[in-house]
């Protein structure tokens, strides 16, 4: 079959919608257009019976049941009904969160917000391999603390955190635990009550589904979490969640979730064999490539580089028929590597010089090849136009220059 | 946001790459920039 270029490698920033989740959606679309909140006529109970279909497919991946889930317009959204839902509903209880230095944007700006409004955040720093230890959080806990939120996997990194172990820590101190899972849901097995996790944010997108949907898992028993809505109106979703359902989108969250459930296993060992493929078709051709956080554990389709001596930018201009990431977030205005890498204590050099390769459904083996030659020959064409290379095979340790700092 | 054509054109055919003999006299050497601002 010959290779079709571009290649899309980029599937932690979003994934393609599976063709059979999009034909489960279609007929939603203009043929059951109803709303679900319409209760007295077959368009308002069809689209009712969708939805509600769907809750019980995306219950079943977390194992969960159905009247735990509420859905949202994604997982950015999740976060912020999670975190901002228990700090407003509980605040009298205690003023204190705890998070992790290297959460996404959406989890800590949320709780950035709550900071200026009187809470006590603590962020938790990560080792070198990107985890946090649950005696940290244990550590962290006091009489004040009201909730605990820690990523179930990395967007940046893949690496996935000891959430069992956390969530047994809160469950013994009586804390609410909070895990954005966007990244790990339909990747790696999760379930809420074998990890002990009160809330979960999900994201359609990341698991082959539409954009503009998502999911919080609220748990109702043992405890039975409460939340203070950030959406006032019509009263949908039990109150946690006005606003008229996405039946379409819902729809298509619900479909992503069972093709996850039933192929999770069989996906995750085909991503693992062609993530090594791709590391090790980089790393045993060219010297000081680094990978960014711990190998062993780490989602199957996630892998993080640095290219010491080669800027992230430029590489990524010398594989442009390859999606990727630069773990960098460089823009025009800032010179800002990866908030996440620097977390880990990666150099500023290497956090420049960082890609991420985000496998998933649709790559093949065949793409893995082309990427590992195409990568191989750029980075070697941009080391040989670099000084610092050049440097460094004359034998100087960069780390004695004295730089002129801008 | 695409590169524009020019970009493009002058990282497929950088000018004004390479070194210089650093033993002829003529030659000076000088350090510019930091790795860590990316240059």
């Amino acid at each position: 079959m010959a290779l079709k270029l571009p290649i899309y490698m980029d599937n932690h920033a979003t994934t393609p919608c599976d063709p059979r989740v999009f034909e489960t959606m279609a007929p939603y679309f203009t043929e059951i257009f109803g709303n679900a909140a319409s209760r007295n006529h077959q368009f308002g109970w069809a689209a009712e019976e969708a939805v509600e279909n769907a809750r019980k497919q995306v219950a079943d991946l977390i194992g969960a049941t159905s009247k735990e889930i509420v859905f949202t317009s994604g997982a950015t959204e999740s976060d912020n009904l999670a975190i901002k839902g228990v700090a407003e509903m509980y605040y009298e209880k205690g003023d204190h969160i705890i998070t992790v230095v290297t959460e996404h944007k959406a989890v800590l700006d949320a709780c950035k917000k709550l900071e200026k409004r009187g809470f006590k955040v603590t962020y938790l720093p990560v080792a070198s391999d990107g985890l946090i230890s649950p005696d940290d959080v244990k550590n962290a806990i006091t009489d004040k603390t009201i909730l605990v939120s820690v990523m179930l996997a990395n967007n940046e990194i893949g690496v996935i955190q000891p959430i069992a172990e956390i969530g047994r820590v809160c469950k013994e101190r009586g804390v609410l635990f909070h895990t954005d899972a966007t990244q790990g849901i339909g990747k790696v097995p999760f379930n809420v009550n074998e990890f002990n996790v009160d809330l979960v944010s999900i994201s359609a997108h990341k698991m082959y589904g539409p954009k503009g949907v998502g999911a919080l898992y609220v748990r109702r028993k043992n405890p039975r979490v409460q939340l203070t809505p950030i959406i006032d109106g019509g009263g949908h979703e039990r109150g946690m969640r006005s606003g008229t359902l996405n039946v379409t989108g819902i729809v298509g969250l619900g479909k992503a979730c069972e093709i996850a459930k039933a192929e999770m296993g069989e996906e995750s060992e085909k991503l693992l064999r062609l993530r090594e493929r791709l590391r090790t078709g980089i790393m045993n051709e060219i010297p000081e490539v680094y990978v960014n956080g711990s190998l062993d554990r780490r989602l199957p389709g996630n892998l993080n580089v640095s290219f010491a001596y080669v800027e992230g930018e430029s590489l990524l201009m010398g594989i442009n028929d390859i999606a990727v990431s630069s773990g960098s977030a460089c823009t025009s205005a800032s010179l800002e590597p990866s908030y996440v890498l620097k977390a880990l204590g990666v150099g500023e050099e290497l956090a420049h010089s960082s890609i991420r390769f985000g496998l998933g459904r649709f790559n093949t083996e065949e793409e893995v090849d082309y990427t590992i030659g195409r990568v191989n020959e750029a980075v070697n064409r941009l080391r040989e136009l670099s000084p610092l290379w050049e440097m460094v095979q004359e034998g100087v340790d960069l780390s004695k220059v004295q730089w002129a700092g801008e | 946001m695409a590169y524009s054509d020019k970009v493009i054109d002058h990282y497929n055919n950088p000018r004004n790459v390479g070194s210089l003999d650093k033993k002829d006299p003529n030659v000076g050497t000088g350090l510019v920039g930091a790795p860590e601002c990316g240059k």
